[in-house]
């Protein structure tokens, strides 16, 4: 096998190059139905070096599951103003909201692509467990490494703490999505465009991250 | 060849002085400072338990003042717990091993001399020692820190470690087949500064059978900016440039980072710093990788800018020489770096 052999099999689906990435990105917002899916996104640059992309997303569940007891409202404030519309609002209007940013990123060392996130208000990793991984996911995203799949780690760009969910596993994962029919014609079932929708079915899902996509 | 350079790395260590938080203290500003010979290669959570032993009694209140609740910090900076110390130190030094060192008498651990001595204006890059870092309790930044964890270092040891592999090989594979008693003693061997349990196991993966090292897994650290550049670079040239032979660690910056390494053979605007000595841009990637990789299979490599008029002055004169020194010899020996001056374990 020679050096460029090897070079183009190393960018060959499932792993991505800086510029199949951007494309696989911009395949995934096409096919994006935020309205429906509830959440915001946003293409952003690394401050370090604008050619390097990435995709956030932003949305809120219910903080259905307390990560610890929480004493009871009428330990900790006031009874409402009745007079004062703003702290009724602030007492019935709203279950607690759990907001948590996605970030899909490229990994120059897998040369796949990666999940980060961080929530607000800050969790610990056993709730992120309870709130964000489906029930039928845990077992196996706990199984994986020494504390699980999920880490915590550095953002790449924005310099402060996140958790990832880490892409060992995920070449493996995204190979019979890629794959070439078994007589090598027709090429992958999925190409770069709709590499990240099936990526988020596996890798996202995982972590709370479902989007409904359109047909395109 | 020898192990002689792969031991100097491993034995490689930094002088360090530990304050604690006057605002952490009975004693306002009292407590004595606690001093300790850390490895390069090891894990500020290695040596947490003993450091906080030896402050117990100056807390001011043990029961919010806990093991996990601990942290460092420099300069107002917090300590990465998943960074190698040697790595902190030369990333939060900005060190340049080209200018000299200034030393204080070494101190025995109950010298009373808590407040901290930096002379008036050290000059960036020049390593003050003992590293002096504080140890904090309040107001953890859990932004910019990871919680440390029982499992948390050896979770992200580990996660380095595969990402290393899947640089090197194209797969995870050679670290998922080892033996899990392999496995965890890839770990405990670092925590217990054992050369020969580390290297016994981490050689099986560096060699391991049917996969053949392809890149070298590269994380380049600008401590001016804070940037951290990674790539997974090809342990030879591409066939356009003298394919075939082996990458240089110039090649491979000025391919990683080409602004900073305009030229591959010469020094124009940074130097390549790792275990606290200036790298030589010709040497071989895949044998600096074999013999001077930290222990999570990184070349974690700092940069001392040149920013001084001398340097400036010379740079371009420094990048003609390079290019004109185009035949030049692929294979140094690495004993280079052992030479002389060049002192692993003493800066």
């Amino acid at each position: 096998m020679t050096d460029t052999d090897e070079e183009s099999l190393a960018l060959a689906l499932p792993f991505l190059s800086k510029e199949t990435f951007a494309a696989a990105i911009a395949g995934l917002v096409a096919q994006l139905d935020a309205y429906a899916a509830d959440l915001r996104y946003s293409i952003k640059h690394s401050p370090f070096d604008p050619s390097d992309i990435y995709l956030e997303l932003t949305r809120s569940t219910p903080l259905a599951v307390s990560p610890t007891p929480t004493p009871a409202i009428d330990e900790i404030s006031a009874p409402p103003d009745e007079d004062d519309p703003e702290s009724l609002a602030s007492e019935y209007a709203s279950t607690p909201q759990l907001t948590v940013h996605y970030y899909i990123i490229l990994s120059p060392i897998y040369s796949l692509p990666t999940l980060y996130f961080t929530t607000t208000p800050p969790i610990a990793l056993p709730s992120l467990y309870d709130l964000l991984v489906p029930p039928d996911q845990r077992a196996a995203v706990a199984a994986v490494g020494v504390q699980g799949a999920i880490s915590q780690t550095e953002h790449p760009y924005l310099q402060r703490t996140c958790w990832f969910v880490h892409p060992c596993r995920t070449a493996d994962a995204m190979a019979p999505w890629v794959a070439k029919d078994e007589d090598g014609e027709g090429g992958g079932r999925v190409g770069v465009e709709g590499y990240l929708g099936v990526w988020l079915g596996i890798v996202g899902r995982a972590v709370g991250l479902t989007v409904p996509l359109r047909r395109v | 060849m020898s192990d002689a350079l792969r031991r100097a790395v491993w034995d490689g260590s930094i002088p360090v002085r530990v304050l604690l938080d006057p605002s952490e203290c009975r004693i306002f500003d009292q407590a004595d400072a606690y001093y300790l010979q850390a490895h390069r290669v090891a894990y500020l959570p290695f040596y947490l338990p003993r450091i906080y032993r030896f402050f117990e009694p100056f807390l001011i209140d043990k029961s919010v003042a806990t093991v996990e609740s601990a942290w460092f910090e420099v300069d107002n900076a917090p300590l990465r717990w998943h960074w190698p110390i040697g790595l902190l130190h030369d990333f939060y030094t900005a060190l340049d091993p080209t200018k000299t060192a200034s030393t204080t008498t070494p101190p025995t651990n109950h010298d009373r001399s808590a407040s901290p001595p930096p002379p008036a204006d050290p000059e960036p890059g020049v390593p003050q020692l003992p590293w002096t870092i504080t140890l904090r309790f309040a107001s953890y930044p859990h932004d910019l820190l990871t919680t440390l964890t029982p499992t948390s270092t050896h979770d992200s040891f580990i996660n380095t470690i595969k990402e290393a592999d899947f640089a090197r090989n194209g797969t995870a594979k050679a670290v998922m087949s080892l033996s899990p008693t392999d496995s965890r003693r890839l770990f405990a061997s670092l925590q217990d500064h054992d050369f020969d349990g580390f290297w016994g196991v981490c050689d099986k993966m560096l060699n391991h059978s049917g996969s053949s090292v392809r890149n070298v897994p590269l994380r380049v650290y600008n401590p001016e900016t804070g940037q951290v550049i990674q790539g997974s670079m090809p342990v030879r040239q591409a066939a356009s440039l003298r394919g075939g032979d082996p990458q240089t660690l110039g090649g491979a910056l000025n391919s990683l980072v080409p602004m900073l390494f305009p030229s591959r053979r010469s020094v124009v605007l940074a130097r390549p710093v790792m275990h606290g000595v200036v790298l030589p841009l010709s040497v071989p990637l895949v044998d600096l990788m074999r013999e001077a990789m930290y222990p999570d299979g990184f070349l974690h490599i700092t940069l001392a800018m040149m920013d001084d008029d001398n340097d400036n002055a010379s740079s371009y004169m420094r990048l003609t020489r390079g290019e004109e020194d185009f035949m030049v010899d692929a294979h140094p020996p690495l004993d280079l770096l052992l030479d002389g001056d060049a002192d692993w374990v003493v800066l």
